[in-house]
């Protein structure tokens, strides 16, 4: 079910360069499979100078979250390797995988999760986790709603209800 | 008239006669409340426990030094490289240090009011290095040489048009006005910088100590690209942003996206504690935090301005703030805009930058909306007596302030005074030598105050209770009716009633910067009011004005028992009666057919919002519904009895948003508790505006 939902996303956005970056090991070969006809990348596995001009050739990222906020929509992205973050950012389209189990209640508890995080990380080893309640938007010209300024215009979350995490 | 007001009062007016110069402002400031109180109510946030929670972290964070300390040297444990700036200049030489090291031309920025604070882009620019604004309100901003004019939304002054055509020559390509065009051609233009940009510079809306980490939130993504492209970060932070915990941050990250535009979460919220590597190399990857002062540690030590650093930087209070309104953020701003610009601008950028303090007519909402409880209204009080004292004072404002002296004199000369004082030739006399508009109306002068009336009227002893009815200057010296009502409402219910000798409650010194004279003018009648209550007395006004004094500003004049003891004795009538409403025998004594529109005063938002008044109306058989912009009418107090565009002209702007309302609204009948607001919807609206207990009389009585 997922590979078949994840290319008729893509299908939609008429997607050609695909990045994917973050995902735990045993979710590649799915998304690969998934995504077979269409040019792909898992950019952390690229010399680290392509990385950047590949996902920014990109039109769509696949990330992961490692969890979601339930009472705002938002998802909790944990990068170790900026390239989560550089293919969640860059291109028109963002893809998300989310394990469906993963969920907290509101911004206090994910406070809590991700300061627990950060803690049990030690110095220099914390990772960058950033909470995402939407697509790139902006209100600066005349208070019109515009979406994809800079990052993303479309955010896609796909939930996996038979994937606990890694 | 001093020259920082004769300034001031030329661009007020440009900003009057001109609205397009503020674009969009007044739409964008009422959608932000209405979007704050919905996602309040959405969210089911109990706000004044948020309040006192967001307080009391901010409260920590800004006076304790030792947090900065802590930061600091998580910072360094992860990797990261840590400057104390004592100054914006220090600041701005270390960037430069990090850009020449980098080889960087250029640098690309995310929104940060900290650094427009230091004014780091003109401080690069100096040195041959442009700073390129990202975030599409600071960059149309940037592009128009003009400064933000609001804090959330920087270029809310600018239409699309305009914005098309300034990009159009900017960039050299056609750009059409629709704001999905302009979109376009910026994502297009600024995507290859970030790509090639060395360095990249944030703000951090928060910082935590306990880990070493900032938070940068943005909605744009602008700040997620900052972070992660280039091969060095930045990050400037003011040491009042700083708190110990993780469990600190999640109430800061809830109340900025609630108080600045109404959002649960803003969409991006980024915890960086050290750079990422990028596919496993981590070369080349540095993050510098640059720790700002900038006088900082001096507010900190000051009793008053203190509290300007428990400010998160929502912009909530500008989005209700009357003048800011009509006037915009560079006429009503230096730096930074609105209501706390004014404590903020005098400190960090000098008494003489921050005149725009006198554009504030002391309706005190910033303080009720604000969601960390700074009480701006008393700092602004002191901004404005710093500047009196060292500019001078306006000769309307020194009358105004000896009000009392001359409301007795008024009333030994009514009606002849009251003759004078309609229109004519006395009028344009009192313009010109005291500054009173000659536009507006003024309230009569009674020949019999209340006090004397109530000496030969006589009082009745009750048993329910006892009252010290507090009738401030309308209801002795002008409508003593008024106070024999309420009197007699008293009295029906049971309440022995007395008129102390206090004096007025003063609220012109406090408008005028005369704080000194407020205070002794507390001190007084907080004299007479403590003994009364440690007797059993409650104290009971008509007057909005005269109860905010007691309860909210008294208190801050004169810390100590006395003045809070007062203060939670001290009730608005309506609130005061509400309990004995059902035993009144209530009737209408105007038609009730149609509907009352009721305008709530200001002061009285801080108090009960006028619903016990419009309980009273429905108790007597009319119907209610409070009319309302949200914000102040535009008289507050005595502002707009001020001659010019520093006073009458400005408050008629800001009043002609609410008298569109009641002339949309088709009530029939228009009431308000205060006497100043009266006049205010009188003269705007041309029709009578009655006072609640003007619209009552009880069964069985004439």
């Amino acid at each position: 079910m997922t590979p078949v939902l994840l290319e008729s996303i893509l299908k939609g956005h008429g997607a050609n360069r695909v990045v994917v970056a973050n995902l735990p090991r045993e979710l590649r070969d799915l998304v690969a499979v998934a995504l077979k006809d269409l040019s792909i990348a898992f950019v952390e596995d690229l010399p680290s100078e392509d990385a950047l001009a590949a996902c920014a050739a990109a039109d769509v990222g696949i990330t992961w979250a490692d969890f979601a906020i339930a009472e705002d929509g938002a998802l909790g992205e944990v990068a170790r390797d900026d390239t989560a973050r550089l293919a969640a950012s860059l291109p028109i389209v963002h893809v998300v995988l989310l394990p469906a189990g993963r969920l907290v209640r509101d911004v206090a508890e994910a406070m809590a999760f991700a300061g627990g995080l950060l803690r049990s990380s030690g110095p220099g080893q914390r990772p960058t986790i950033t909470f995402i309640s939407g697509p790139s938007r902006t209100g600066d010209i005349e208070l019109r709603l515009l979406y994809g300024v800079h990052g993303p215009h479309s955010l896609h979350v796909v939930l996996l209800d038979w994937y606990e995490g890694r | 008239m001093p020259k920082g007001r004769q300034r001031l009062a030329a661009d007020v007016r440009r900003s009057i006669e001109e609205p397009e110069r503020i674009g969009k402002l007044w739409e964008a400031m009422e959608r932000g409340r209405a979007n704050r109180a919905a996602t309040i109510e959405q969210a089911g946030l109990d706000l004044p426990a948020f309040r006192d929670r967001v307080r009391s972290i901010k409260e920590t964070a800004a006076q304790d030094p030792s947090i900065a300390e802590a930061f600091a040297d998580a910072v360094r444990a992860n990797g990261g490289r840590v400057l104390f700036a004592a100054t914006g200049q220090e600041a701005v030489r270390y960037l430069l240090d990090v850009c020449r090291a980098q080889g960087a031309e250029f640098l690309v920025k995310s929104k940060s009011l900290t650094s427009e604070e230091i004014e780091m882009n003109q401080g690069l620019a100096a040195e041959g290095i442009r700073a390129i604004e990202t975030d599409l309100g600071e960059l149309l901003c940037q592009v128009a040489g003009e400064k933000p004019s609001h804090l959330v939304f920087p270029a809310i002054h600018m239409t699309s048009d305009r914005i098309a055509k300034m990009l159009t020559e900017e960039y050299g390509e056609p750009i059409a006005s629709e704001p999905s065009s302009i979109l376009s051609a910026v994502r297009a233009k600024l995507r290859p910088l970030f790509l090639a940009a060395k360095v990249g510079v944030t703000g951090a809306n928060i910082g935590v100590a306990e880990t070493g980490s900032i938070v940068v939130e943005t909605n744009e993504g602008n700040g997620r690209l900052v972070t992660s492209v280039p091969r060095v970060h930045v990050a400037l932070i003011g040491l009042e942003k700083i708190v110990r915990h993780w469990e600190d941050a999640a109430d800061l990250v809830r109340g900025h996206a609630i108080s600045a535009t109404g959002q649960r979460m803003t969409v991006y919220v980024s915890l960086i504690s050290h750079r990422q590597p990028v596919a496993g190399d981590p070369a080349g990857r540095e993050f510098h935090v640059i720790i700002l002062d900038n006088g900082r540690t001096r507010m900190r030590a000051d009793p008053i301005f203190r509290d300007a650093l428990n400010c998160i930087r929502c912009g909530a209070c500008m989005n209700v703030c009357p003048t800011y309104g009509v006037t915009g953020g560079h006429v009503f701003g230096h730096i930074y805009p609105g209501p706390i610009g004014i404590p903020w601008t005098a400190n960090v950028h000098g008494l003489e930058e921050a005149s725009f303090a006198h554009l504030c007519v002391s309706c005190g909402l910033c303080h009720e909306i604000c969601p960390v409880d700074i009480d701006i209204p008393f700092m602004i009080a002191k901004v404005k007596e710093q500047d009196v004292e060292a500019h001078g004072q306006p000769t309307a404002e020194r009358f105004f302030m000896a009000s009392e002296a001359f409301a007795k004199v008024a009333c030994l000369m009514a009606p002849l005074a009251n003759g004078l004082f309609q229109r004519g030739p006395a009028r344009i006399l009192m313009e010109w030598t005291l500054g009173v508009d000659r536009r507006r109306t003024l309230p009569p002068f009674t020949r019999r105050t209340l006090r004397s009336r109530v000496r030969t009227r006589g009082t009745k002893a009750g048993r329910v209770g006892k009252v010290a009815f507090f009738p401030d200057l309308y209801a002795e010296y002008n409508n003593p009716d008024l106070g024999l009502k309420a009197i007699e409402i008293l009295e029906r219910l049971g309440y022995s009633v007395l008129i102390p000798d206090v004096r007025w409650s003063g609220m012109p010194y406090v408008s005028y910067g005369r704080l000194g004279k407020a205070s002794a003018l507390a001190a007084f009648n907080l004299r007479i009011l403590g003994p009364l209550v440690d007797e059993g007395y409650d104290i009971v006004s008509t007057e909005p004005t005269a109860v905010y004094m007691l309860r909210k500003v008294y208190p801050k004049l004169r810390e100590g028992e006395l003045a809070t003891k007062v203060g939670t004795h001290a009730f608005g009538f309506f609130e005061f009666i509400e309990r004995g409403l059902a035993d009144l025998p209530l009737r209408p004594s105007r038609d009730v057919a149609g509907v009352v529109g009721f305008h709530i005063p200001c002061h009285d938002r801080a108090l009960t919002s006028g619903a016990p008044a419009m309980r009273f109306l429905e108790r007597a058989s009319y119907r209610v519904r409070a009319v309302e912009t949200g914000t102040c009418c535009g008289i507050a107090g005595t502002f707009g009895m001020k001659s010019g565009w520093l006073g009458y002209d400005l408050s008629m702007a800001v009043g002609e948003k609410l008298f569109e309302q009641f002339r949309q609204s088709e009530c029939n009948l228009i009431a308000t508790e205060s006497s100043v607001c009266t006049l205010q919807l009188r003269d705007g609206l041309g029709r009578a505006i009655l006072h609640p207990l003007d619209m009552v009389r009880f069964e069985g009585a004439g």
